[in-house]
């Protein structure tokens, strides 16, 4: 579990790099919930 | 077979004023999830006159964060409200560590992942009290971690923890050219009885890589997967996406006439 949330974290840092995130269906809603998570 | 359509803002009115030959629309789940305002108005009037299914964009069921029980709870009370047909979202994962990207994002196909899935499906299918559909997704890198291809990773996803596989079409075939497979073989990969929606949409070709961009029409070679598809999952329901260039609604509708 360690190993794949170390694998996404560095795929963030590499996609926020090189992609352009223009089409967010839901994204109003799921930045209001960001924080909820429990 | 029962045809769909991606509910859009841009066809509110029009789909109330025609009131179009469709078996139901596809609603983007978290679009509706505030409860309030002119989308959730439009999208409970056209619920009087379409079954409703639920797409969703954020579950985020492979992330490693712990899974959003207020997003969960949003959910279940819109499905209650528009009496959803179905529930869906994505083999993928969207963010981590409390951070979204707000895009699909492709996961490892390993054993440690196909279970991490499964065991996030089965609470999802438990707090909703039904079984959910999870569609393939696009993507433009592999991972050498890969343990299985990704029809297998799926397959063995969907019978460990009893959901449904939405299967689109165009994603197979931008994987297969992005990737460098068959698409044959992923279909004869994918369960028969597990696969309970289609989804069909246009994409952009790169020439060294292909973009599933949802602005265009669905090429002929997509439409002959499909075909091809619907002989190995005969009277799936096939929904069609447009979320760029969205051309008036009785033109979108003559995308149908390929059927």
């Amino acid at each position: 579990m360690r190993a794949l949330k170390l694998f996404f974290i560095a795929s963030i840092l590499f996609l926020s790099s090189c992609t352009s995130l223009n089409y967010a269906p839901g994204k109003a809603y799921m930045e209001e919930s960001q924080g909820a998570a429990t | 077979m029962r045809r769909g359509l991606g509910l859009r803002p841009l066809h509110y009115q029009a789909i109330l004023d025609q009131q179009p030959e469709l078996d139901f629309f596809e609603a983007i789940s978290e679009d509706f999830m505030h409860f309030s305002g002119n989308d959730y108005s439009y999208l409970k009037k056209i619920a009087k006159h379409y079954p409703i299914a639920l797409h969703g964009v954020g579950l985020s069921i492979g992330s490693t964060d712990p899974l959003n029980k207020n997003y969960l709870r949003d959910l279940k009370k819109l499905a209650k409200t528009v009496s959803a047909i179905s529930i869906s979202d994505h083999f993928c994962w969207t963010g981590v560590d409390g951070k979204n990207t707000h895009d699909l994002l492709p996961l490892p196909f390993t054993a440690e992942t196909v279970e991490h899935l499964v065991s996030r499906i089965q609470t999802v299918q438990d707090y909703l009290d039904q079984r959910i559909l999870l569609e393939n997704v696009s993507s433009y890198v592999t991972f050498t971690e890969n343990e299985m291809t990704e029809w297998e990773f799926i397959a063995s996803v969907a019978e460990k923890s009893d959901c449904f596989i939405l299967l689109d079409v165009n994603n197979i075939f931008v994987n297969a050219f992005n990737h460098g497979f068959n698409a044959q073989h992923y279909l004869q990969g994918i369960p028969r009885t597990r696969v309970k929606q289609f989804h069909l949409a246009g994409h952009k070709q790169c020439q060294t890589h292909i973009i599933d961009t949802h602005d265009a029409s669905i090429i002929n070679a997509v439409w002959e997967l499909y075909r091809e598809a619907d002989r190995y999952f005969p009277n799936t329901p096939l929904v069609i996406e447009r979320d760029s260039n969205i051309p008036p609604l009785e033109e979108l509708l003559l995308e149908f006439s390929e059927l």
